[in-house]
């Protein structure tokens, strides 16, 4: 009977084979993972690769909007900030249905401001806060969380991204939410517990819109 | 030859590991259709049944406390998963069918 031609690795050959296996595995967690999941794109590759993490909102943002929301920048003017563009006002209900959640935010530049109303049918859990374009959760600031049937309230974006609220219907039924808002954001979106997303692409003001007659000579 | 297997046995575990970072979470509501000790079957609201693995890191609760499901029960489902097709409790609430859990 002939003796077995295999051996058992050595001590060398597998310390080898350990290192070069941690040193592939940090090579494709920096330039793969990172990028495609925490929007960290030390090396650039990612970026190359198409995997640097981009809010699917701004990729939804169709080209015409895209070179609208490219004019519209902030600039400070001592208490004041002006704007390229008009204000956008949004009006909009969505229906909770039974223990679900949903996310509504509006994506401002920094320093970019907003006003707004919600209200719901009963009081609900909700989460307002704001999540940068490119970040990773620990860059999530949470501005005001409780439990509320309404909010008021204004924010001046302290970075560029998304910026909105996070409700949950704790009970057995459906739930109406309405907000109703003003501001120098770009678009929203809609997020479902389904991770489903909806843009919503809003037109500014326009001299088109009727006004109620003010002073004349 | 036993480079190149060292380097495609490496690249397989650099790879294997990237599943395990790529979830979202779901939440998912309605009826248990089926339970076995590793899964339940879910009625959703308006919608088709949906298989969910359990596994010893699943909680079962009822107003926040330790509780035991049953086929029948509504419950509210937090999972994790890439998509409905594969998904892992993390939470399985039982809740009241028509009024506040």
């Amino acid at each position: 009977m002939a003796a077995p031609s295999g051996t058992a690795p050595s001590k060398r050959q597998i310390l080898t084979a350990s290192a070069v296996a941690l040193a592939v595995a940090s090579v494709v967690l920096v330039t793969v993972i990172f990028p495609a999941e925490y929007g960290s794109d030390p090396t650039g590759i990612g970026r190359a690769l198409g995997l640097i993490r981009m809010t699917e909102q701004e990729a939804a943002v169709p080209p015409a909007v895209a070179s609208e929301q490219a004019a519209n920048v902030t600039t400070k003017a001592g208490a004041a900030s002006l704007h390229g563009t008009a204000y956008k006002t949004q009006t909009v209900e969505f229906t909770l249905g039974r223990y679900q959640y949903m996310e509504f935010k509006y994506h401002l530049r920094k320093d970019a401001s907003m006003v707004w109303s919600w209200t719901a049918s009963v009081p609900v859990d909700y989460d307002f806060h704001g999540e940068p374009d490119v970040g990773t959760q620990k860059d999530v600031i949470s501005y005001d969380q409780n439990e509320a049937q309404q909010r008021h309230g204004s924010l001046v974006a302290p970075f560029k991204g998304i910026h909105g609220w996070f409700w949950e219907n704790t009970t057995g039924k459906p739930v109406t939410v309405r907000v109703s808002s003003a501001g120098f954001y770009d678009h929203a979106v809609e997020i479902g517990s389904d991770k489903s997303r909806k843009v919503y692409n809003l037109k500014p003001v326009t001299a088109a819109q009727p006004a109620i007659q003010g002073r004349t000579p | 030859m036993k480079c190149t297997k060292i380097l495609v046995i490496a690249a397989i575990a650099a790879f294997s590991a990237m599943p395990a970072i790529a979830h979202e979470e779901f939440r998912l509501v309605g009826v248990i259709t089926k339970l076995e000790k590793t899964a339940l079957q879910l009625k959703r609201d308006g919608d088709k049944a949906v298989n969910i693995k359990l596994d010893g890191q699943t909680k079962v609760t009822k107003d926040k406390r330790n509780a035991t499901a049953k086929v029948g029960d509504t419950v509210v489902v937090d999972a994790l998963g890439d998509s409905f097709a594969d998904l892992s409790a993390l939470e399985v609430k039982i809740v009241d069918a028509k009024g506040k859990p």
